[in-house]
């Protein structure tokens, strides 16, 4: 089958349609149906567009390839505004398919878990939607000035949604997300100028700009290199830009927040991998070390301060620093462990597809923490871990899945967040040899904070308080249990799309 | 005979004749200034479209530059109409457009409509007042198309007198201070200019003239000075204005200029106008008086003295940048929602001069777009403070608490407005912000400081900062028990931001007929520009 109709545009632009129609519909019913349906054919068209990476024979996508052997599929190019060189340009590869599809994936499920919000609603669906269009736009941007609109229009759902339907510090929280964000996206501004710049003739081009690598190795690359270091590590984030995160995330809704830790983070580790390695590939190799830095301390800090967490939905947002940080060390030993020529190439690509397959496991995992914790806390009134205490036999829904989830975050094997961290131990382990020790004792804390917060909050003695707590509700299972599943399938069969991506990394490194 | 152009300052001054004259009631005052205001914007519409594509041109006939005698290279104007009816004192009727003052004329047209509907419930001397808006429309179209240094100049004081009386009459309760402070600021800066247009004409138009038109005698044409730079920045060797001579002479333009624009430090009397003119008056004031400034500092310090601008650059630089930094910073300190719009104008007037001192193509392009996209949003923040005046009795934000509440329509508005001017990529005034920091960083000027750009860079941080903490302290929350009866946008205030509205994202998302207008202008006119 060959997908010959515009299938990235839809895919960005029908969220945006939805949301319009959800916003005019009227009735707070038609929204959601209308937001539900619009999210589903979405993910139907970004599995389609996965099923064209994952079996090339069966579903054929339009192939663009470029000098250095990049390609690029179901390509859609036209001008926009000719007298700037800025076009109108989509396309599709390895590393955009895989986030594209997880965004197609949570959208829905965000919306699921927020069918019973009823301050208004038409506008709180049409923000997801929204969202939805800013992100895949993002992923699928091969023009950097397109590419900068999706990046900054999309803070304005997220702000909107923290500081409408937020917690009691909304405000703070909202205005400290946006400003963090804005303020990180000057320097990306600056290095986008400096590609345009050097760049001859004259170009936006993505596409081109990796091709050809328009800033010449030196100081000039070496600084653009931490540019975009600053703007890329915060949205991830990264220790020390990430004081924005666990704010967002106590006042956010539950849907906000599954779309913020599963999609919005990844829009920083697609950075980093599409314009630090992928067009500054010497300043890289020279600075892998900085990279691999803020990795470990991310890690090691957020596992730390999780242990003195109570607050459940904190405690999950700063797990969400540390296992981003897999994401940064990942991608520093893929590079120096390719270029560093110790024979480890191997182990090095293992490394950076397992960042690339981190972020995809994470999204799954984190949206699932985020899903449990937010609806412990609508239901009940309090997600303090101290507070709870015995709720599995009063609520042993909520029980398995947190007790799931938090297995899954924690990288129990069999499940996905392992299959991420273990590609990520092998690849610093062939790039920087014994230091992999730091991280992989790491896991041993994430484990034991993770138990801990278990044992306090599902087992032991049960809270009097919570005698007559209500369990979860049909429509906070159905997206529980989906994702669930997908850690199981993914877990257990991560070649689904581990192939793809590695295939894929190894071009990428290969080309270092 | 009387062109087009003619037609579009005749009409309005007739219909400020009317609408004074035979106006006899509040409603023929307002229904025959907006009569006229519509015909205006039908005219200035065909205008543009003639402009943007030859084939859309409708009524008026396609673009036809109009060459000097002396041939190629020339700067291209087009549908000139020129009398010489007292050329022997060196002033001639001369009137003309470009891809520069198209779109500031339609602004004018559309802006002078959309204020009239705006106070389509003035009670107070309506003919008067309507009337005054009709007269300030025939001026300020007047000084976008005068060619003529004379003409220009008596179009330029026209635009006071209006302005003058509805900060007077119409305004607050510190009209009288404001309007005296608004008339001497601008006034003084009138007078240097003239200054600069005397010794033009006294020292070098003789011989400029003799190079263009082939007659030596003295003359206030402009397109003689517009042609001869532009022959001689591309190095055809006539002969010029010496650099010598262009220094003073773009300095005193260049006072004017920014009084008009205003830049820091001469913008004092702008948010003391702004807190007391009544809101149609603000919005003609920031939206097109404000772009007078701008037009005239690429009209004539670049478009006339070429090698002055080359070698003051760095003055419009520092201008333009300190006005960002400095407003930005004075907005967050800010409590009359008016004052601060008035304030962020001046910092999004620094991005004009930014653009204007790269001497590249892109970044000139970008602060003539930023005057457009910038009287678009301005009309809209100024009609936001009018209306929530008019509703709640108060602009002072710290008394104003969730209005999403009680005004939806306005607090959408209001959203939209603030994320318009804080310059949100996929809004109108990215592309122009963008572009001026696109020049402004590749412009050889900077070579080797490029990372000089960060300064005014962090202004929009700024600008992000006031404009968020504003919206959430005027929208969220729970309204206090005295705004809870406020209402929501009147029906004829609604159109007025429909309109405008509807443009942001319009131009946000296809800027190209604008972008493609100015930049024939650009090249056409500015060869001479580096590239970055």
């Amino acid at each position: 089958m060959l997908v010959d109709y515009p299938i990235l545009t839809l895919i960005v632009f029908l969220p945006a349609l939805g949301a319009l129609l959800s916003y005019v519909a009227g009735s707070a019913r038609a929204a959601r149906w209308i937001a539900l349906s619009f999210s589903l054919l979405v993910l139907a068209l970004a599995s389609v567009l996965l099923a064209g990476f994952l079996s090339p024979d069966a579903i054929a996508l339009p192939k663009m390839v470029t000098p250095g052997a990049h390609a690029y599929y179901a390509v859609e190019k036209s001008p926009w505004v000719p007298t700037l060189n800025v076009n109108y340009f989509l396309g599709a590869d390895e590393l955009s398919v895989v986030l594209v599809f997880l965004n197609a994936l949570l959208t829905p499920l965000a919306l699921a878990i927020s069918w019973d919000e009823h301050s208004r609603v038409p506008e709180f669906f049409a923000m997801f939607l929204f969202m939805e269009t800013t992100i895949s736009g993002v992923f699928l941007s091969l023009d950097l000035f397109q590419f900068l609109v999706f990046w900054e229009v999309g803070l304005v759902p997220m702000y909107l949604l923290i500081a409408v339907w937020g917690g009691p510090r909304r405000s703070y929280a909202a205005f400290k997300f946006f400003l963090y964000t804005f303020l990180a996206s000057l320097p990306l501004l600056v290095v986008i100028f400096a590609f345009y710049l050097y760049s001859s003739p004259h170009t936006f081009d993505m596409t081109a700009i990796i091709s050809t690598l328009p800033i010449p190795p030196g100081p000039l690359a070496d600084l653009a290199f931490v540019g975009l270091l600053i703007a890329f590590g915060t949205k991830l984030p990264t220790w020390p830009l990430h004081t924005w995160l666990p704010d967002a995330h106590v006042e956010a809704p539950t849907g906000g927040s599954v779309i913020l830790a599963g999609v919005l983070l990844k829009l920083g580790g697609y950075g980093l991998i599409r314009f630090n390695v992928q067009m500054l590939p010497t300043a890289a190799g020279d600075l892998y070390w900085l990279l691999a830095l803020v990795g470990i301390i991310s890690i090691l800090y957020g596992a730390f301060v999780c242990i003195a967490q109570d607050d459940l939905k904190r405690l999950v947002a700063f797990s969400s620093v540390s296992h981003m940080g897999f994401v940064t060390l990942g991608i520093a030993a893929g590079v120096y462990g390719f270029t560093s020529g110790g024979g480890y190439g191997r182990g090095a690509v293992l490394g950076f597809s397992g960042a690339i397959f981190q972020m995809f496991a994470h999204g799954l995992v984190s949206a699932a923490l985020f899903m449990v914790a937010g609806s412990l806390g609508h239901m009940i009134g309090t997600r303090n871990i101290s507070e709870l205490g015995g709720i599995a036999k009063r609520a042993p829904r909520v029980a398995i899945f947190m007790m799931v989830s938090f297995l899954a975050s924690l990288g129990l094997p069999g499940l996905v967040g392992f299959v991420a961290e273990f590609s990520v131990f092998v690849g610093v382990y062939a790039a920087f040899g014994l230091l992999v020790f730091v991280p992989v004792l790491t896991v041993i804390l994430t484990a034991a904070y993770y138990i801990w917060a278990m044992q306090r909050a599902i087992f032991g003695p049960p809270n009097p308080r919570w005698e007559t707590m209500p369990d979860l509700r049909r429509f906070q299972v159905a997206p529980l249990a989906v994702l669930t599943v997908a850690f199981a399938v993914f877990g257990i069969l991560p070649v689904l799309i581990f192939n793809v991506i590695s295939a894929w990394s190894q071009g990428i490194l290969g080309g270092l | 005979m009387v062109g087009v152009l003619s037609l579009l300052w005749l009409i309005p001054f007739v219909g400020a004749l009317i609408v004074w004259g035979l106006g006899t009631s509040q409603r023929a005052a307002k229904f025959s200034a907006l009569g006229f205001s519509l015909v205006e914007m039908v005219l200035a519409t065909s205008l543009l479209l003639a402009m943007i594509n030859p084939g859309w041109a409708f009524v008026l006939g396609a673009p036809t530059a109009t060459p000097p005698p002396t041939g190629p290279p020339f700067v291209p104007l087009f549908y000139m109409e020129r009398f010489g009816g007292w050329k022997d004192y060196g002033f001639n009727y001369i009137v003309g457009v470009d891809g520069l003052s198209v779109p500031l004329i339609w602004l004018t047209a559309l802006l002078t409509t959309l204020a009239i509907v705006f106070h389509w419930d003035e009670e107070q001397r309506p003919r008067a007042f309507f009337g005054l808006f009709m007269f300030l429309e025939m001026a300020l179209v007047g000084v976008f198309q005068a060619l003529d240094f004379i003409l220009f100049a008596v179009f330029w004081e026209l635009v006071l007198l209006p302005m003058f009386f509805l900060i007077g009459i119409w305004g607050g309760p510190n009209r009288r201070y404001a309007a005296l402070k608004f008339l001497i600021f601008t006034h003084v800066g009138f007078v240097i200019m003239l200054l600069s247009m005397f010794t033009l004409y006294w020292t070098a138009s003789a011989s400029v003239n003799a190079a263009v038109y082939g007659v030596n005698a003295p003359t206030l044409d402009m397109t003689a000075f517009l042609h001869g730079a532009l022959r001689h920045a591309t190095g055809s060797g006539i002969v010029y204005v010496t650099l010598g001579a262009q220094i003073p002479i773009f300095a005193a333009f260049l006072f004017g200029f920014i009084v008009k624009l205003p830049s820091v430090p001469f913008h004092t009397w702008l948010p003391d106008a702004h807190v007391e003119a009544p809101t149609g008056g603000s919005v003609l004031l920031a939206g097109v008086l404000l772009k007078m400034g701008g037009y005239g500092i690429f009209r004539i310090n670049l478009g006339m003295l070429p090698d002055a601008a080359r070698s003051l650059w760095w003055v419009l630089a520092i201008l333009g940048t300190v006005s960002m930094v400095y407003a930005a910073f004075v907005c967050l300190a800010q409590t009359d929602l008016k004052r601060l719009i008035a304030y962020s104008s001046v910092g999004h007037m620094g991005f004009v001069l930014l653009g204007a001192s790269s001497l590249t193509v892109i970044g000139v392009q970008g602060g003539i777009f930023q005057l457009f996209n910038h009287g678009i949003i301005t009309a809209i923040l100024f009609m936001l403070a009018g209306s929530v005046k008019h509703s709640t009795g108060t602009r002072d934000i710290p008394e104003l608490q969730g209005l999403a509440r009680v005004m939806p329509q306005f607090s959408l508005i209001l959203a939209i407005g603030f994320f318009a001017s804080l310059g949100l990529p996929g809004l109108n005034s990215f592309w122009s912000e963008f572009m001026v920091f696109v020049g402004a960083y590749g412009s050889p000027n900077l070579d080797p400081n490029r990372r000089l750009i960060l300064i005014p860079l962090l202004s929009i941080v700024v600008t992000a900062a006031y404009y968020l903490y504003t919206m959430q302290r005027i929208l969220f929350g729970d309204p206090p028990e005295k705004l809870a009866k406020s209402h929501d946008l009147l029906p004829w205030e609604r159109i007025s931001y429909a309109v405008l509205v509807a443009l942001v994202f319009l131009v946000g998302l296809f800027p190209l007929p604008f972008l493609g207008m100015i930049n024939a202008y650009t090249s056409g006119s500015f060869p001479w520009l580096g590239g970055l």
